[in-house]
């Protein structure tokens, strides 16, 4: 499964590595979010500050549909999911492929849209250890529901519009425990940021096994 | 051939009535206003009721959906069993949100709080809206059906850890109030009779919508399928007379490059 | 009566009523369908 599973992050990254699109286009795109989030808020300084933890999550939230997109469509463009079939790989690896490539790509993001922050909101970054923690285990989570359902709406016509009417919703708790978990360490907010990293892991494995579990019968049928 | 409706929907209906009946009187006319509440702890006899038929579809739907991702028990029925009952899910969170607003406006003075109930109820509406959404999708019914029941599964996975994390994220704020059932209103007596009439009534009209639905899903189903097999009949004649034609064709051109083969093979042995 | 229990009541029975009045429909109407092309309704349908 893992010897698979590597297979499919070589392939994935040498693919984003010439196309790019990640970083072209996704990564401007986010940065662009950041620039009218200021705007929503009325450039206010202390309003921004206070925000940046949720602005960065929504933030990364809308980047990863797009990413999830468009790890899937790499896939259906040239019918390499019915190669990847044939080719006899074990469909648990092919998941958690997608979902470490998935999670690479947006932790670049994420780096992106942290200096982002930094240099647009004033938010001060310190703990980077914690910090880098809880950004990884919070997009596994979001990676292995993003690759689910990418798998669940690719091959519909309607897949650009349905897949985050089915994504968004089911991320809320990430979404929220994130960004509590930064508001404590950003000092926002006062408290500790130990449940919340609790919830994050709960939501990253249980989504990893269910993906690991429901991806065979995900590819099989067609 | 009229649709064979079972005696018991029949039975069920009609008792849902008599109880929707008695809830609106009970609720609407017996029962005094409350001490503390007035006039509005009549939203209460009819509120829960609604939630509780919520969560009693969703659990439906997933027990339904796992039933038909099981290999050893999978049929139709839990499929469209698992589709009807999260339509009249959605129905009815949407009516909880909604008496539920209602009842916020006059009680804390506004339309909507972040409470933890209220949070992770708005959430499971969006979701099942997505889950009848990816139903509704064209294609091949047994793909649809896999990947809507793998997906109501996933919902369902979700709401104890939105439960949680919305638990979590209140408790830095406020003190639950919605439903701490003691708080706000004492309820006994002929009070109390109306709530548990409430929810029986409500219990009922799930009931009867269900299987009503259910037999509707059916019944498409299964005229989608005659149409299918209709046209795959059609299809198939068409194919087998154009097999005809081609074949025919084919052999006439065969004969004619057979001939026409003979022709320079004919003129070499000549010339030979 | 107060306004507030009025509109909740109304809604609620106005919604289940109008959702129920649809699918009475369209069980009518699917029926009807089922009918014309002469489709046994009570038969279970193969999987």
């Amino acid at each position: 499964m893992l010897h698979d599973a590597l297979l499919i992050i070589r392939k994935d990254l040498k693919i984003e590595f010439r196309s790019k699109v990640t970083t072209n286009q996704v990564a401007p795109m986010a940065i662009v979010i950041l620039i009218l989030f200021a705007f929503a808020l009325d450039t206010h300084q202390h309003k921004l500050i206070l925000a940046a933890p949720g602005l960065f999550w929504v933030a990364v939230l809308f980047s990863m549909s797009l990413a999830i997109h468009r790890s899937f469509s790499i896939e259906t463009s040239s019918s390499t999911r019915d190669g990847l079939r044939l080719l006899g790989l074990d469909p648990g690896g092919i998941f958690l492929g997608k979902v470490i490539v998935l999670t690479i790509e947006m932790f670049v993001l994420e780096i992106i849209l942290g200096f982002g922050i930094v240099v647009l909101y004033s938010a001060t970054l310190h703990n980077y250890f914690l910090l880098i923690s809880i950004t990884i285990l919070s997009t596994l989570g979001l990676a292995a529901a993003g690759t689910i359902f990418g798998s669940l709406a690719s091959s519909f016509k309607t897949k650009d519009t349905l897949l985050p009417l089915l994504f968004l919703p089911i991320s809320a708790p990430v979404l929220l425990s994130a960004t509590k978990a930064f508001q404590t360490e950003l000092g926002t907010v006062i408290g500790s940021s130990h449940p919340w990293i609790r919830i994050l892991g709960v939501f990253a494995v249980v989504y990893l096994t269910v993906g690991v579990l429901a991806f065979g019968p995900l590819l099989e049928e067609q | 051939m009229k649709p064979k409706k079972s005696p018991v929907i029949r039975v069920i209906g009609f008792l849902a009535l008599i109880f929707i009946g008695a809830t609106l009187v009970l609720g609407l006319k017996i029962t005094p206003p409350d001490a503390i509440q007035g006039q509005m702890v009549r939203i209460i006899y009819i509120h829960p009721p609604l939630a509780w038929v919520a969560f009693l579809a969703y659990g439906t739907t997933a027990i339904a959906s796992g039933l038909y991702l099981w290999k050893r028990t999978r049929a139709r029925i839990w499929d469209q069993l698992s589709g009807a009952s999260a339509e009249v899910g959605v129905v009815f969170t949407g009516l909880t949100l909604v008496t539920g607003s209602i009842w916020g406006r006059p009680t804390w003075g506004v339309w909507w709080t972040w409470d933890p109930l209220l949070t992770a109820t708005a959430l499971l509406f969006v979701l099942y809206l997505g889950y009848l959404a990816l139903r509704k999708l064209p294609g091949d019914i047994n793909q649809r059906s896999k990947r809507s029941a793998i997906a109501a599964l996933i919902a369902f996975i979700d709401v104890p850890i939105v439960q949680m994390s919305v638990l979590w994220w209140h408790s830095l704020h406020q003190k639950p109030t919605v439903f701490n059932p003691g708080q706000p209103a004492q309820i006994h007596g002929i009070m109390a009779d109306t709530l548990l009439i409430g929810f029986i009534a409500f219990t009922l009209v799930w009931l009867w919508l269900l299987f009503t639905r259910l037999g509707v899903i059916k019944l498409e189903e299964k005229i989608e399928l005659y149409g299918l097999e209709v046209a795959l009949r059609e299809r198939r004649g068409e194919v087998n007379k154009d097999l005809v034609e081609t074949s025919q064709d084919s052999h006439s051109k065969t004969s004619l490059s057979t001939s026409s083969k003979q022709g320079p093979d004919s003129q070499v042995l000549v010339q030979k | 009566m107060n306004a507030y229990v009025e509109a909740a009541y109304l809604i609620t029975f106005g919604s289940i009523g109008s959702y129920t009045a649809w699918i009475l429909y369209k069980s009518h109407s699917v029926s009807k369908l089922a009918q014309e092309l002469k489709i046994d309704s009570n038969s279970e349908s193969k999987s």
